[in-house]
């Protein structure tokens, strides 16, 4: 059994792997099997100047079982193939035995719908068309403008990655889903150094289908290296209460920290005080704010048209008119919450069972022009960009990428060290203007959570304004 | 000791003139149990294998892994992949320089079945829940078993064997829009962490965080406990180390024997740890481990460099070279980051100030720019200190540090008991340090 196919095309599955996976999945006598194989292949380069510091390809075969037995879930995952039967039989065990030294039955899961589907990319430009070297070309001509951009830029670090995955999935319910995914990107970063003052500042890019992502980006690395080079001067923030502005690229991942994380379903479950705290029709931020999760997004990194658990991706309002109106789910939490399975069950690689993962996490467009959410504000910060965040369900902090300080209302000094953080539940309330400019953004990082990073995620958004907003920063 | 397996074997007889390769395989076993709210969430289990190549050909270093290719295939790959600079007289691993026999830490350890796994995850929450019903608990248990093969060109094997037990407890009360959560993580190579020791741990802060301060915005005395005195060591890490130290962009590139931190700071890579996680006898690039001074009372001593980064400036190659995962190339990476105690007992350093506060973790706490220092995070476990006694839990806090001042001019004194901190989805490698008292911390509150 196998899968064959070349290096850059589509490849296929061996026609008698699908039956003789069904056989071994329909022997098994407990609750629920599933299984999942794997073919993936990742290119990785890595840059440092424009001496390419790492060029490799990967290729990994394997795949996981998981069991459900009373409730109870037995996981096993492998590196080849070679032992599928007798890894099922692990898996199985393994829930028979959580069966046994626990307390009686868990809840079961959800019901899903039986899905036989095959799921392949939608290509603008495979990167797996694009050579080596042509790659390798690109990002060492982006590697050169950064460093060309000004005597101060020391060093410029690229990465480029692309993944290719091609899973079969079946279960004991009868699904068998064929699915490619296609995961690209990457960052360039300009680090500038002038005497003891080190400052830097990085251009990020990503796609779930088209090299084009990678392509026409030397604009953007010229501005950065300006930029990195404006940051050597820039004081640092004071710390304490803003107005702030931020722009649609720090709004989304204001909605993937602040708020997306809260609502992963797998939070919840068992937890009757957070589920009193997310209740549904409780009011979340003002009238006009609506936040979605979505899989249907083609080209977006969060691009999942079916799960990995075989549920096929629809969008999820999570807050509607200013009010809770959905959470995300896995066929587990769908049955212990006693709601429908949203798609939202993702595994990083066949070494991890799916969890209750974001995908493209959207803020709707307001009314408000950009322009107009500066109005009135005494003193206050403008933040662009992001270079990562974190949550812990009740406060969060995400980094800017650049700052600005705001004075009657208009832009006047650059700083640094923007850390912009609050409490998810007071901050969404304090949203008073969201902005027209709707902007798709797509960065080359990802999302982490219990050991499974980065998987790919994005974020779509306008501009915010949030008040009484706590920033870090010095005295 | 000279291998036997023949298919290696011939893989090691360079086929080009002047070509170097080193071969590493390793296997993995693991397992692990969850449990959630006093149920046992689900058991996992793994085997992984891993096989890479790399290689110097026509001066080039060429790197290429798998978990599913053939030696060949990678032999093939890691040549098409050589790239970068012309490393003239480069050595690629130092086999033969390092201990003849093997290191089979995990030779004589047993591992535990599933089922004790799943056992010891339950009792934990289940104590929990029963001491604390409003908390919900998660535990999780988990045990590894890696074997590791290194060959060199010559045919010199290396082979090592490890074990490693790791156990997580944490538990979140919400309440009227309040989360406390609480929890750590323990691990150790050979056997499982004491259950006990994570129990009293998330007991005592559940105790001191029953009742809620507040704080105004302040300059404080702080204790970094050891996961967040961990996040400021980055800055340092990343001035340490190559890529920065290559390029000149760390301000350190010139500074060896220089003083760069408080007298009181020695900062090294250890492998000899006994329970050390990345306790070993030589680095992923096939060079003998060894502890290594990198800040030494203060002082700058050596820079974290792997083979190439090492070669490039000169320097010796020290066993610096690890992969973050399982697949990935080596990078520079210490092997087990240690800080050297101070002699300041617990009660002493919550008593050196009127006031004070304890800070035990913090979201965001990253660096902005990892090479100047400033940092920032919003407080999930602080604690403040009315005369030696936790009074209770503060919230809404943002606490602002330069890292590179706190281990300078503001380190007050440092504990006198070294945790490990470890398991981190970021973290460079695994660290064991005391708490440190940091004078003068910027807390801005919400008003």
């Amino acid at each position: 059994m196998g899968s064959s196919g070349q290096h850059g095309a589509v490849t296929t599955w061996d026609a008698g792997l699908e039956e003789t996976l069904r056989q071994i999945v329909g022997r098994q006598a407990v609750d629920y099997v599933e299984l999942r194989l794997e073919v993936n292949e990742a290119t990785v380069i890595e840059l440092m100047g424009t001496t390419p510091q790492r060029v490799d390809h990967q290729r990994d075969v394997g795949g996981n079982v998981r069991a459900v037995s009373g409730g109870y879930v037995g996981f096993v995952h492998f590196d080849g193939w070679n032992q599928l039967e007798a890894c099922v039989r692990e898996a199985v065990q393994l829930a028979q035995w959580g069966e046994a030294a626990s307390l009686g039955p868990r809840d079961g899961w959800a019901p899903s719908q039986v899905v036989q589907l095959r799921a392949r990319v939608p290509y603008g430009e495979d990167p797996r068309g694009v050579s080596l070297e042509e790659k390798l070309s690109l990002l060492q001509g982006y590697a050169d403008l950064g460093l060309s951009a000004s005597s101060a830029i020391q060093n410029v670090q690229t990465r480029y990655f692309d993944r290719y995955r091609h899973l079969l999935f079946l279960n004991s319910r009868g699904s068998v889903v064929e699915q490619e995914k296609m995961d690209l990107g990457g960052s360039v970063l300009m680090v500038a150094r002038r005497q003891g003052s080190v400052a830097q500042r990085g251009v990020s890019f990503g796609s779930s289908n088209d090299f084009g992502a990678v392509r026409g980006l030397g604009d953007e690395v010229r501005d950065a290296a300006r930029q990195a080079v404006l940051l050597l001067e820039a004081p640092e923030i004071v710390g304490g209460e803003y107005t702030v502005v931020v722009d649609p690229h720090l709004a989304g991942v204001f909605a993937h920290e602040a708020f997306g994380h809260l609502s992963e379903a797998d939070g919840q479950v068992d937890d009757a005080g957070l589920l009193q705290a997310m209740r549904l029709g409780r009011r979340f931020g003002p009238k006009n704010l609506h936040i979605y999760d979505t899989g249907r997004d083609e080209g977006s990194r969060g691009y999942l048209p079916v799960d990995d658990e075989g549920v096929a991706a629809r969008d999820i309002d999570l807050i509607r008119d200013g009010e809770l109106v959905g959470r995300l789910h896995s066929c587990r939490t769908a049955g212990t919450l006693g709601e429908q399975p949203t798609g939202n069950a993702r595994a990083l690689h066949y070494r991890f069972a799916p969890i209750v993962r974001m995908r493209n996490t959207v803020i709707a467009p307001g009314d408000t022009p950009v322009e107009g959410l500066f109005q009135g504000i005494k003193r206050g910060i403008y933040a662009t960009g992001s270079t990562g965040g974190q949550t812990n369900g009740e406060v969060f902090a995400f980094r800017a990428a650049q700052a600005y300080l705001i004075e009657d209302g208009r832009i006047t000094q650059p700083l640094r060290n923007a850390v912009l953080t609050g409490n998810v539940f007071s901050t969404l309330d304090n949203i008073t203007a969201i902005g027209s400019d709707f902007t798709r953004y797509e960065g080359g990082g990802g999302c982490g959570k219990a050991g499974q990073m980065p998987l790919p995620v994005s974020h779509h958004a306008p501009s915010l304004r949030i008040e009484r907003c706590l920033v870090g920063g010095g005295r | 000791m000279t291998i036997t397996d023949p298919f290696v074997q011939r893989l090691t007889k360079p086929r080009r003139a002047g070509e170097q390769v080193l071969l590493m395989e390793v296997h993995r076993q693991q397992m692990s149990a969850r449990v959630r709210g006093g149920q046992l969430e689900g058991i996992d289990q793994g085997h992984e294998h891993h096989q890479a190549v790399r290689v110097l050909s026509g001066g080039r270093l060429g790197y290429q892994g798998s978990r599913a290719a053939d030696w060949d295939a990678l032999l093939d790959g890691a040549r098409a992949g050589a790239r970068g600079a012309d490393l003239d007289g480069f050595v690629l691993s130092a086999l033969g320089q390092g201990p003849a026999s093997d290191a089979s830490s995990g030779d004589a350890v047993r591992d535990p079945a599933p089922t004790d796994l799943a056992h010891m995850a339950l009792a934990m929450g289940r104590a929990l829940s029963g001491e604390a019903p409003e908390v919900v608990p998660q535990a999780q248990v988990q045990w590894m078993r890696q074997w590791t093969r290194l060959v060199d060109g010559d045919g010199v094997e290396r082979r090592w064997m490890r074990t490693e037990g790791r156990a997580a407890l944490s538990g979140r009360a919400v309440r009227d829009g309040d989360f406390m959560t609480v929890g750590t993580n323990r691990g150790q190579s050979g056997a499982l962490p004491d259950p006990d020791g994570l129990l009293d741990h998330v007991r005592t802060r559940l105790a001191w965080g029953q009742r809620i301060v507040s704080l105004e915005a302040a300059a404080l005395p702080i204790v970094f406990m050891p996961p967040v005195a961990f996040s400021l060591l980055a800055p340092l890490l990343a001035r340490l180390s190559a890529p920065a130290v290559t390029a000149k962009t760390s301000p350190w590139s010139d500074a060896l024997g220089t003083r760069v931190a408080n007298t009181e700071v020695s900062l090294g890579s250890d492998p000899g740890i006994a329970d050390g996680p990345r306790s070993v006898p030589w680095d992923d690039e096939g060079t003998a481990t060894r502890r290594v001074p990198l800040i030494d009372h203060g002082v700058l001593r050596h820079w974290i460099l792997d083979r190439r980064a090492a070669h490039h400036l000169g320097q010796p190659a020290l066993g610096l070279g690890f992969s973050g995962e399982l697949g990935s190339p080596p990078t520079p990476r210490p092997a087990n980051v240690t800080v050297i105690a101070g002699s300041t007992p617990w009660e002493d350093l919550l008593q050196s100030h009127p006031r004070l506060l304890i800070l035990e973790g913090w979201v965001g706490g990253r660096p902005v720019n990892p090479l100047r220092g400033e940092m920032a995070g919003t407080a999930t476990g602080l604690y403040l200190v009315d005369h030696g006694a936790v009074v209770g839990r503060v919230k809404n806090v943002v606490v602002s540090v330069n890292a590179l001042e706190a281990w300078g001019s503001r380190l007050s004194c440092m504990g006198d008991e070294q945790h490990w901190v470890g398991g981190g989805m970021m973290q460079l490698a695994p660290a064991c340090l005391p708490p440190i008292l940091v004078q003068d911390v910027a807390v801005a509150a919400k008003s």
